[in-house]
């Protein structure tokens, strides 16, 4: 038995576990002592000023951020939706054309190529109210006073979901078209033939069968929901006055600016395990979704 | 060429008994079938054998080498999947002589024994083909020349042909049949078709839940079932199985089937069956016959009963009544018409009626 | 009324490709003019004047730099590179025990992986700086090139997973009996054929770590080691943004992903539905 032991898959498995131990988790336990200490960059002693759970206490007293934490949820929440939902509009769109639905599933798949970094700024170069395509677009149709799309507290935060959409709906888009060109056509002709509607067929057939496939762009998208980092930060950088903080926005500041590494810290654990329980939550549907549909 | 022997071989996934303690020896040139319902543990024996599964307990010998711990690569034998397996991205010859070009064959050595191989199978216009534009019976042919190239000390099979349309499969098995009396080695074949197993074996074996039912030549397995199990598997359609009790009467010993069914229980048999109250007879379906006026009229097996169904085959007429709740199946082999409900007069035939222990359900000779 | 629905139909479609391309094109276009005209309006789709001035003085053909982009370019190629030559290694090697063994723990340990890629990057670029420091491999490419193997490796192995699984099993098994060892078998019949989804998980690795940039930004810090996505932001001082030399950048990183996506498209979308979960 110990034979297979050694020659068995733990050894190709091994370098994989390696590197991420290396690369992710003992930084994360690094990460996990300092957020129990004092520690700034500027004073390398304090990394051993053990403050016990005060970091995290200061969090949950701290309101900016948990405005932070409210609007990174609300944000998820908005934007995993109405990617979802667009992304299911553009694929059924696209299942019904006959005539280069190829070349126009390449051609969907770009914005997913975009840096994000660069996503956020071109989305800036096109939202700015001096020079952005947007306000030049309005001013075409005589609409002269420029609108502050990056500047109002309001309409920021709209603009960044905005570009945030327009990068990452080509992943649904493209994983529920492959979800829908692999539906059998007999449960649906079935379908019709017992009386269904399109609407009926679709809730009833479709839908079902796409639901592995919903799981799996949800699950492959949660692994990434920290790149929106990249973009608040081109685009706002979390301004103006705080309105599009998000969680990840606002550790890069305390970190980094304030240097105060503990506090950022405490506060990385909180986003941490936020993106992992998304991404465990639609890890754990994706394997019912597939159960229920007696695939293995 | 070589013998394989397996000893007390046990195959266990976890807390699931694949095969349990089996023993086997193959003989040279031998051409066993391994047959027996999905889950019997016959493809598991199988891949032990080539090496694939590893070997909860027990020895596994090709030739006199003790083979338990050895690579599959080191066994020299060769395997037929169900699916063929062929390399999709090699030709037909590149499939062929892929085995001895990993051996380090020399060259003119590979292609003498590939252009054998493709003259034996009839492959030789589709040397330079792919897989993907063969048809399933040449794809099959390949697969088997990819085992023939290597001169294997045994080849496996294993449900080489559930994958071909019914007129191809008898096609085939008739060439593999051939190909064991060109080659002369030996094959060991997993099927889950009593047919093949009948129409290809020098010898059967019949495995159920990881046990060996019964070993025997085609013959032997269809005359003398050891059990319940083996005479309803093996024989289409499948043996008839009905109850009785045991009843002493005058000195004589009855078999109450039904109340109308009262039959003389042959001398042979009587003294195994001391102290028992119950049996179970097996009976082929064309060993219940209507009777006709010709019959040995001293044969007291007889039995009027109603037809729930006749399906006529053309040189067969096949009947269907009931006895006791339970179907039963007679062959009428001078076909004349009969409708539902007709009334038709039976005979048996008691020599040729198999019996069981009701307990055990093994035969009783 | 089919009709009409059919004309509403393409048009939709066409508002989504303009959509999609839209800003893509803008951008392209502005690399190529300049920079005055960029904020003319109405907006102006055609330049009047066509000119790769950004471009050569990007690449310092006439001598002056500004922004030493060529030596991000070779950085982002190299880093890029390298780090996922390294990934797909070993992430293939894990994808195919995924694949192709059972063992104790399989599903929790392949969801343990999946999990580590979930850690948000710019959580993990605090604690990754001040060990890289303590390591002395802060603001070099060998520590980038690690962070972007240890990246990439889950999702290689997600992909790899699905493009051996993919492959019947018998493959390996027919090879093994032909007289392969299990390396043999692998190197000659599962690789092979798990050729084109193992090149297509190669570019999504290449990709993302092309295009990475909070971790980057963290632990590069100079001409040494700063990658294309960093070196854009030298075009954003404190108060203006040079625009054009913007664009022209952006072109510079746009234009590889591009080509690689069009060739990678087909094997990406079946490896990522076949696999990730199975009994």
């Amino acid at each position: 038995m110990s034979r297979k032991f050694f020659s068995g898959p733990f050894i190709l498995i091994l370098p994989s576990i390696l590197a991420i131990g290396f690369v992710i988790i003992i930084p994360l336990i690094f990460s996990f002592y300092t957020s129990f200490t004092s520690y700034k960059l500027t004073r390398p002693d304090s990394l051993f000023n053990f403050v016990g759970l005060r970091n995290y206490e200061r969090l949950i007293d701290n309101t900016k951020f948990w405005y932070a934490f409210g609007r990174t949820i609300l944000f998820l929440a908005v934007v995993l939706n109405l990617e979802l939902l667009f992304g299911l509009g553009i694929a059924l769109l696209i299942n019904k054309i006959t005539w280069g639905q190829r070349t126009l599933r390449t051609i969907m798949m770009f914005p997913m190529m975009f840096s994000p970094i660069l996503v956020g700024f071109q989305w800036k170069y096109i939202f700015n109210d001096n020079i952005g395509l947007l306000n030049n677009f309005l001013y075409l149709f005589g609409y002269e006073s420029a609108i502050p799309w990056l500047i109002d507290k309001y309409l920021a935060m709209g603009s960044i979901m905005v570009a945030e959409i327009w990068a990452n709906t080509s992943i649904f888009a493209i994983l529920l078209l492959a979800g829908l060109l692999g539906i059998p056509r007999d449960p649906i002709e079935a379908a019709r033939v017992d009386g269904c509607n399109s609407w009926q067929v679709f809730k009833n057939i479709t839908l079902p069968f796409l639901m592995p496939f919903i799981f799996i762009a949800l699950t492959i998208r949660s692994l990434d929901v920290g790149r929106a980092y990249d973009i608040v930060h081109i685009m706002t950088g979390g301004g103006p006055a705080m309105r599009t903080e998000l969680l990840w926005t606002m550790i890069a500041r305390i970190g980094y600016k304030d240097a105060n590494m503990g506090f950022a810290n405490a506060m990385s654990y909180v986003s941490i395990i936020l993106s992992i329980a998304f991404t465990y939550y639609f890890f754990t549907k994706l394997v019912q979704a597939r159960r229920d549909l007696g695939q293995q | 060429m070589a013998k394989v022997e397996l000893k007390n071989i046990t195959k266990k996934y976890g807390e699931v008994i694949a095969v349990q303690n089996m023993n086997l020896t193959i003989s040279d040139n031998e051409f066993l079938v391994l047959v027996g319902p999905s889950g019997c543990g016959k493809s598991t024996t199988l891949r032990m054998i080539a090496g694939l599964e590893d070997i909860s307990g027990g020895d596994i010998y090709i030739g006199d080498q003790l083979v338990n711990d050895k690579d599959p690569k080191d066994r020299n034998v060769s395997m037929v999947f169900q699916n063929y397996a062929l390399y999709p991205h090699m030709t037909v010859e590149e499939n062929l002589g892929f085995s001895l070009k990993i051996a380090k064959v020399e060259k003119e050595e590979i292609e003498k024994r590939v252009k054998d191989a493709v003259l034996i199978l009839g492959l030789d216009d589709l040397r330079k083909r792919k897989p993907s534009q063969l048809s399933g019976g040449q794809r099959q042919r390949v697969a088997m020349g990819r085992a023939i190239v290597r001169r294997p000390d045994a080849f496996l099979f294993d449900e080489p042909l559930s994958n071909l349309d019914a007129k191809l499969r008898t096609q085939m098995r008739t060439e593999i049949k051939k190909l064991h009396q060109t080659l002369k080695t030996t094959i060991i074949y997993v099927t889950h078709d009593q047919v093949e197993a009948m129409t290809l074996a020098d010898r059967i074996i019949i495995m159920k839940d990881g046990y060996i039912e019964q070993i025997g030549s085609p013959i032997e397995v269809f005359t003398k079932p050891a059990n319940i199990f083996v005479a309803t598997f093996i024989g289409s359609p499948p043996m008839n199985i009905i109850e009785g009790d045991l009843i002493k009467k005058e000195n004589k010993l009855i078999i109450k089937i039904d109340d109308e069914i009262n039959l003389e229980c042959p001398q042979k048999i009587q003294s195994s069956l001391d102290n028992k109250n119950k049996i179970y007879l097996g009976i082929r379906a064309e060993d219940i016959m209507p009777k006709e006026s010709n019959d040995n009229p001293s044969n007291n097996w007889c039995f009027q009963k109603s037809i729930n169904l006749a399906e006529p085959l053309g040189t067969e007429t096949q009947l269907f009544f009931t006895i006791k709740n339970k179907e039963i199946i007679s062959r009428m082999y001078n076909p004349k018409d009969v409708k539902v409900g007709d009334k038709i007069d039976f005979q048996i035939d008691p020599n040729k009626v198999h019996f069981f222990d009701a307990e055990t359900e093994k035969a009783i000779f | 009324m089919k009709q009409i629905r059919k004309i509403g139909f393409w048009f939709l479609v066409l508002f989504l490709l303009i959509l999609i391309c839209l800003p893509g094109i803008w951008i392209f276009v502005s690399a190529f003019r300049p920079n005055p005209e960029i904020l003319s309006k109405p907006a102006n789709w055609i330049p009047d004047r066509w000119t790769i001035h950004q471009f050569t003085q990007m690449f310092s053909i006439n001598g002056y730099v500004s922004v030493p982009a060529f030596k991000y370019l070779m950085n982002s190629v190299i880093i890029s590179s390298v780090s996922t030559v390294i990934a797909i290694t070993i992430g293939m090697m894990g994808g195919y025990a995924f694949a192709r063994f059972n063992f104790r723990g399989k599903n929790s340990i392949f969801l343990s992986l999946m999990l580590a890629r979930a850690v948000p990057g710019i959580s993990l670029s605090l604690p990754l700086f001040i060990l890289f420091a303590k390591l002395g491999i802060i603001n070099t490419s060998f520590g980038v090139i690690l962070v972007y193997v240890a990246m990439n490796v889950p999702f290689t192995i997600w992909l790899t997973d699905g493009f051996f699984r993919q492959i019947p099993k018998e493959m390996s098994e027919v090879a093994r009996t032909d007289g392969c060892t299990r390396l043999q078998a692998f190197w000659n019949v599962e690789l092979p054929l798990a050729g084109p989804g193992i090149g297509a998980a190669a570019i999504f690795a290449f990709l993302l770590s092309w295009n990475e940039y909070a971790l980057a930004s963290i632990i590069t810090r100079t001409v040494h080691s700063k990658t294309l996505p960093i070196g854009m932001m030298d075009y954003l001082d404190e108060f203006t943004i040079n625009w054009a030399g913007m664009c022209a950048i952006a072109v510079v990183m746009i234009v590889p992903a591009l080509v690689l996506t069009f060739i990678v498209q087909k094997h990406l979308v079946s490896g990522l539905t076949f696999g990730g979960v199975k009994g």
